[in-house]
């Protein structure tokens, strides 16, 4: 069936909605249910080191910061009248780099010293072992989970071989 | 900020703010990422498309390379988590094994020439490698690739997939747009630089 290419575009972008959307709303509970402090004790009980932890650490924390601040920044502009499709825009495209990233950067780095200073203040360093006060371990109901999850991958990878 | 640094020991508190930076560029860099290849949806402007990340992520970039203090550890780091990210959402081993590889090499460059203009140009062009990389599983294993697209996409996409993936040019397409994309978006960061960061402090 030939639908044209608007009719390709939105066929595959609902394809991509209805496949992406479990793996988003994993992401999304992920992001938003797992603390800091208890990631990175987690962390160091399965004995990764530090250099590798407190990046990843502090990539979950600023994904929710990145969207808040570019919202925050897109409505500014949209006060100013630099919108994507505007007159402003239009006649220099490049513009629209300029106006949303520059301040989405400032303000991100000017977070991360923040975070870096309070993180040092508070002890953090890449040498140290942290403690914390939320007991995290493996235990019979991360067995159940784990044991479920590895019995639905075994049953989908027999189906899709018969 | 600066005269703290001037000592020239470096402790861990540099230590420290060189992990951050790494974890919020590297978040930043994969939204960007996400964002500015999502034009590659359309069939046409799939090799377009890895000009266009080299290009928005030009700017983070050279601030991020001009802000870290130990540029093989953070930039292997940075392009380790991206791998991973990669990994994790379904693209092959080898992307990992590139992306660490372009990660020690720019690392290494940034190292060797240091964080002036031209270190922070070369390391760019390098890392635009690593966004490029995404689509070589096309050419690598085709028959799978294309087998996996069709579960998400529909068939006019992957028909358009199969014709790209039957001569090596778009390949090299990819790649040199990709350089292109690069070579533009430095030029284009070092007046951003010049004419924002340096002027506040951010960067010097």
């Amino acid at each position: 069936m030939d639908v044209g290419l608007a009719g390709t575009l939105f066929v595959s972008t609902m394809m991509l909605v209805s496949h992406v959307m479990p793996i988003s709303v994993i992401f999304y509970y992920v992001m938003t249910t797992t603390k800091v402090n208890e990631f990175m004790a987690g962390m160091s009980k399965m004995h990764i080191p530090n250099k590798v932890t407190i990046p990843l650490a502090v990539m979950i924390r600023f994904f929710p910061t990145v969207f808040d601040e570019a919202r925050d920044i897109g409505n500014a502009m949209r006060m100013r009248g630099i919108r994507l499709f505007s007159l402003r825009t239009l006649k220099n495209p490049l513009a629209i780099l300029e106006y949303r990233l520059i301040p989405l950067l400032v303000s991100l780095t000017k977070i991360g010293d923040e975070l870096s200073v309070a993180a040092t203040t508070r002890g953090l360093s890449p040498e140290t072992r942290r403690s914390c006060v939320v007991k995290i371990g493996f235990h019979v109901q991360d067995v159940a989970v784990f044991v479920y999850c590895i019995a639905v991958v075994v049953l989908f990878c027999s189906r899709s071989v018969t | 900020m600066s005269n703290v640094r001037s000592t020239g020991k470096k402790s861990s508190n540099t230590l420290v703010r060189d992990l951050v930076n790494v974890g919020i560029f590297s978040a930043l860099y994969i939204v960007l990422g996400f964002m500015s290849s999502s034009i590659g949806y359309v069939p046409a402007l799939i090799v377009f498309s890895t000009a266009s990340i080299a290009l928005v992520t030009s700017v983070p970039i050279f601030l991020f390379y001009s802000k870290i203090e130990r540029p093989i550890l953070c930039c292997l780091l940075f392009c380790g988590i991206f791998g991973g990210a990669m990994l994790v959402m379904g693209q092959s081993i080898i992307m990992f094994a590139i992306s660490l590889a372009v990660g020690l090499l720019s690392g290494t460059i940034l190292k060797i020439i240091g964080k002036n203009f031209a270190g922070l140009y070369m390391a760019n062009i390098v890392l635009s490698l690593m966004s490029s990389s995404m689509m070589l599983p096309l050419w690598l294993y085709t028959e799978e690739y294309l087998e996996y697209t069709r579960g998400m996409c529909d068939e006019g996409y992957v028909a358009k997939l199969a014709e790209l993936s039957n001569s090596i040019w778009p390949l090299v397409g990819i790649y040199t747009f990709g350089i292109l994309g690069a070579v533009i978006g430095g030029l284009v960061a070092r007046r951003i630089m010049k004419k924002h960061f340096e002027r506040i402090g951010l960067a010097r």
